[in-house]
């Protein structure tokens, strides 16, 4: 089923009056965890959009080296008088871009990897399962150093690459664990006997179905990027030049913003970094709990007490 | 019999397959690296002879065709010819390594198990009564989880060592600037574990979150299973239901799912290292990388690569042991 | 089996959570006699299940009881409110006076524990005092009883057959030698062999023990054979409750008379088989006549305005043999059978005449139809 059909399944089973699409994405939207995580993904997609714009030259050397907030400098400044504000704003656009980026092109690898071994069967599905698993069970971090490392280039494009091409196995697991039990539905062999050819019933059939699933696994994705970029900026790899999130923390580190106690310059770009991670994770956690009902939880007290005030009660 | 024999297939053909990325990177490495190496190394002392093929055969730069290449990288690593190290001129690789090998070990091996238990248990916990205020904390561990782990090093770095409180130490293994000798006596120990407390922290803090989300879900879904239903029915203490019946089923998934979060740890152990300055093999790769120390970088990515597909393999008997049903299926 | 009850369930109302609440069971009362079979049938939703969890205080959010009671009569001692059972009372009273077997023992044995394993967490649960050897003794007893080799005492659920892993549900459910066993579709997931086995094994077990069963199934065929009474659940309510002999041949309400109609007879002569048109009711709703009264060939004026109470069937004192021992009480909730409404008694078919002659041809029906009975 697609979002939409399982949500309005939902908004049906608990008697929501005019129980339609519409309706029901209403009344998933009211869970706080999906609008809280919606509110801050889209407020730091606006900032990476719309930020650098407003807010100033990042690279400005100024005469107030190392000072705190102020009307200025919102978040203070650097070591040589950079605004750290001003930074931050535009680490977001280059920090999104590359986690997005990635994401993508991990989830899109995974759907090809996972989607056609669970269709296919057979040798093919053998083997692309044994490299996923393969891919997924040596360490990340460690090969994405060494590969960037060798490689010595500090472009955008192979750092994307290159995390993509470390990342897609857990996704391509799920998804082929799904493709198998999808596979064998009623509309599926309703349309193999049809004669329907194999991609066309991938892309009309099996997709959209598996639409939930890609969507929580692309955000994972993307949490992920964002984090593995990070981590590289922040100990040295990559283009020293480029602001992202993580190179400010490095450049902060190096200059000692810990010693000095310039905490505006350290704490910040960590900040957005967890906040937009758990933004993406609030998102996932309450998809999760949309479509899988199991997982919600009743408030019981109230109901229990009511029980026990009950006319004729023998208590 | 036949599953242990499937699951060390799997992890020797994953090695092999390490070891072949390992053979082909240095592939991409613009120039000459072998030359660039002996360069540099010659200019910290004499280089021994034979080095540069020794260098050779590890960057799987060798003479003849692909297969030859490979051949020569193989015997080397088999022999441990793995090189000398640039910026260490002349100390071996394989000494750098087994020097900080058992830092890393010991601290992110105990915190990894740490807060897998305090997780998994908590997450049962929480599970096990949903709803109830225990529930409150998740989402504070989902901020948790979602930080950095070298973003949450440094405040606790600034927080407990430089700048709030001076508790902790600031970073090394152990205190460098005594007259401490490394070794099993007990001021080392001591000062060692000292030291050792707000990496550990960092790790247990990062990574309990993602276990005792995973746990308490599997929980509440394991909870309307029909087995658990049928256990409160037979009137079974509820403890024994808890874990007897729903938490030994519903840990299965955290169980699997514990090879790819070793992954993770072990990524997150490297910038980690880094920031405190802790001398395990995390900080040897990211200096070893700002060094362009190449014979380091690929010895250390061999052993990293092999403990964690060792402690995989590990998990994977252990989780056949838990669940009978896996002994049998394909 | 004795007119003596050993449980007594009045005015059940069980509701499940939500925006609409369902109320998936509706001011049930029955009575089941020690000894006896009491069958429950009803299609899929009809709250026989939810029924059975709330007798036996399975009941779990978003289900809630909502009214009624449940009164347990030991044999020899003094009778047990149930439902004022709590904690450490209820842990004990559970499995010991009343057990149940569980529709798909499939899922209901615990995965990755052996068998031997969850006969001892019964019996350390309630038997603290046995020792291990006893109770591994007693497990072996108790599998050799449902024929299983003992020697299988320490395998794994999935090392066992679908039928085998029934029949160890229902050893379990007589490890503590309850009183009661409340069977919830235990044989739907076999096949017909299989079932037939497992039903005698019941049987058997039943007249060696002397335990009553409340036994649940949509499947009335086997309900006529196996129980002793039986009760038809329709929408909620129960419907219809009779002897299982009596009511299987002659029929007081339409619904019982339809689901009769809906499964061949070996013995008697080939017909038409008919269903039952239409589809059960939402249970979101209330009803405030006959909920049965959209689907029922014999409506008539006041079926949708009146909701039908429990009352004796008419026209069973004239063709209905000498109530056998035990009791006949015999209820139907349906206004045809209400003198108030229905003077003359119920149409054909309804009125006593066994089912056989209820056998009607195409022409017939069509005839009843423009006629008008109704």
């Amino acid at each position: 089923m697609t979002a939409t059909n399982v949500v309005a399944t939902v908004a049906a089973e608990t008697g929501a009056p005019g129980a339609g699409r519409l309706a029901g994405l209403r009344a998933a939207f009211r869970s706080p965890r999906l609008l809280a995580g919606t509110s801050i993904v889209g407020f730091f997609v606006l900032l990476g959009i719309v930020g650098p714009f407003l807010a100033g030259n990042p690279n400005a050397l100024s005469h107030t080296e190392l000072a705190g907030p102020s009307a200025s400098h919102w978040l203070g400044t650097t070591q040589i008088g950079q605004d750290v504000f001003a930074q931050l704003v535009v680490s977001t656009r280059a920090s999104l871009a590359i986690g997005i980026g990635a994401g993508l092109l991990a989830t899109l690898i995974s759907i090809v990897v996972g989607i056609s071994g669970g269709y296919a069967g057979g040798f093919l599905d053998e083997a692309l399962s044994l490299l996923s698993n393969v891919v997924l069970v040596i360490p990340t971090l460690p090969l994405v150093i060494i590969i960037i490392a060798d490689l010595k280039s500090n472009g955008l494009g192979p750092l994307i690459v290159v995390i993509a091409l470390t990342s897609w196995a857990a996704s391509a697991r799920v998804l082929r664990a799904q493709t198998l039990s999808v596979r064998n539905r009623e509309y599926v062999l309703a349309a193999r006997a049809a004669g329907e050819r194999g991609w066309r019933i991938v892309f009309v059939e099996i997709l959209p179905n598996e639409l939930p699933i890609i969507v929580s696994n692309f955000i994972f994705a993307v949490i992920f990027a964002i984090l593995t970029q990070a981590a590289l900026a922040f100990i040295g790899l990559g283009d020293p030049t480029l602001l992202t999130w993580g190179n400010m923390l490095n450049i902060a580190y190096n200059d000692e913003a810990l010693s000095i106690g310039a905490w505006w310059w350290f704490i910040p770009p960590g900040l957005c970094i967890a906040l937009l991670g758990m933004g993406l994770a609030l998102i996932n956690f309450s998809l999760d709990e949309l479509l899988n009902p199991r997982l919600r939880v009743y408030r019981e007290r109230d109901r229990e007490r009511r029980w026990e005030r009950r006319p004729g009660a023998a208590r | 019999m036949r599953y242990v024999a499937r699951k060390l297939g799997f992890y020797l053909i994953a090695a092999w397959v390490a070891l072949t990325i390992n053979f082909l990177l240095p592939q991409l490495i613009p120039g000459n690296p072998v030359e660039a190496l002996i360069g540099r190394m010659s200019q910290s002392g004499t280089v021994p002879p034979g080095e540069a093929k020794v260098l050779t055969a590890l960057l799987g730069l060798g003479t003849g065709n692909i297969f030859q290449k490979y051949w020569q990288y193989v015997d080397g690593l088999a022999h441990l010819r793995l090189g000398l190290s640039i910026a260490d001129f002349p100390t071996p690789v394989s000494t750098e390594i087994s020097q900080s090998i058992y830092w890393t070990l010991i601290l992110v091996g105990t915190a990894t198990v740490l807060s897998f238990v305090l997780g998994i248990g908590l997450g049962a916990l929480a599970g096990w009564k949903r709803g109830s205020r225990l529930d409150g904390i998740i989402p504070a561990t989902t901020l948790l989880t979602a930080m950095p782990y070298f973003w949450l090093a440094l405040i606790m770095l600034y927080v407990f060592a430089t700048n709030v409180w001076h508790v902790l130490p600031q970073g090394q293994g152990y205190d460098t600037n005594s007259e401490l000798a490394p070794g099993w006596n007990l001021p080392f120990l001591a000062s060692a574990v000292q030291h050792a407390i707000l990496p550990a922290l960092t790790i247990v803090l990062s990574s309990v979150g993602g276990w005792l989300l995973g746990m308490r879900n599997m929980m509440v879904s394991t909870l309307s299973d029909d087995y658990v239903v049928a256990a409160e029915a037979k009137g079974l203490p509820q403890r024994r239901i808890m874990v007897g019946y729903a938490a030994r089923n519903a840990v299965l998934p955290s169980v699997s799912g514990f090879a790819i979060s070793l992954g993770f740890v072990v990524s997150g152990a490297i910038a980690m290292e880094y920031v405190f300055s802790y001398p395990g093999l995390g900080e040897k790769l990211v200096q070893a990388v700002n060094n362009n120390d190449y014979p380091l970088m690929q010895g250390i990515f061999l052993v990293i690569t092999f403990a964690v597909l060792g402690a995989n393999l590990l998990v994977d008997l252990l989780h056949g042991f838990i669940d009978p049903r896996t002994r049998l299926s394909r | 089996m004795s007119e003596d009850i050993v449980l007594r369930a009045e005015h059940i109302s069980v509701e499940y959570a939500g925006r609409r609440p369902t109320r998936a069971v509706r001011d049930v009362t029955i009575e089941l006699r020690r000894g006896e079979v009491l069958g429950i049938a009803g299609e899929s939703g009809c709250g026989k299940s939810t029924l059975a969890y709330a007798l036996a205080r399975m009941l779990k959010p978003p289900a809630y009881l909502t009214g009624g009671s449940i009164t347990f009569f030991p044999a020899g001692g003094a009778p047990v409110d149930v439902l004022a059972l709590d904690g450490e009372g209820l842990r004990r009273f559970r499995w010991n006076k009343i057990a149940m077997v569980f529709q798909s023992a499939m899922n209901a044995l615990n995965p990755v524990t052996s068998l031997a394993q969850q006969f001892t967490d019964i019996f350390a649960a309630h038997r603290p005092d046995l020792d291990a050897a006893t109770r591994q003794r007693r497990a072996r007893e108790l599998l050799d009883m449902v024929g299983i080799d003992p020697a299988r005492i320490g395998s794994f659920p999935h090392e066992l057959s679908g039928g085998m892993r029934q029949r160890v549900m229902i050893a379990m459910a007589l490890a503590l030698q309850p009183e009661v066993i409340i069977m919830d579709e235990p044989t739907t997931a076999l096949d017909v062999v299989v079932q037939r086995e497992i039903l005698d094994e019941i049987e058997r077990l039943r007249e060696e023990l002397g335990f009553s069963v409340i036994f649940i199934t949509h499947d009335l065929s086997l309900l006529l054979e196996i129980s002793d009474r039986l009760a038809v659940m329709y929408a909620a309510e129960v419907i219809e409750r009779a002897p299982a002999e009596l009511v299987g041949q002659t029929p007081a309400h339409p619904y019982t008379l339809g689901l009769l109609r809906s499964f061949p007879d070996m013995r008697s002569a080939r017909r038409e088989l008919r269903g039952i048109p239409g589809n059960p009711p939402d249970l979101r709703s209330d009803f405030p006549g006959c909920p049965f009264e959209p689907r029922c060939e014999f409506r008539f004026e006041v079926c949708p305005t009146a909701h039908p109470a429990l009352g004796p069937p008419a026209g069973r004192t004239v063709a209905v043999p000498p109530a056998p021992p035990g009791g006949a009480d015999w209820q139907v909730a349906c206004h045809l059978h209400d003198p108030q409404y229905r003077p003359g008694g119920p149409p054909a078919g309804l009125n006593g005449v066994p089912a056989a002659d209820v056998v009607r041809t195409e022409t017939q029906v069509g005839a009843e139809r423009s006629g008008g009975d109704t």
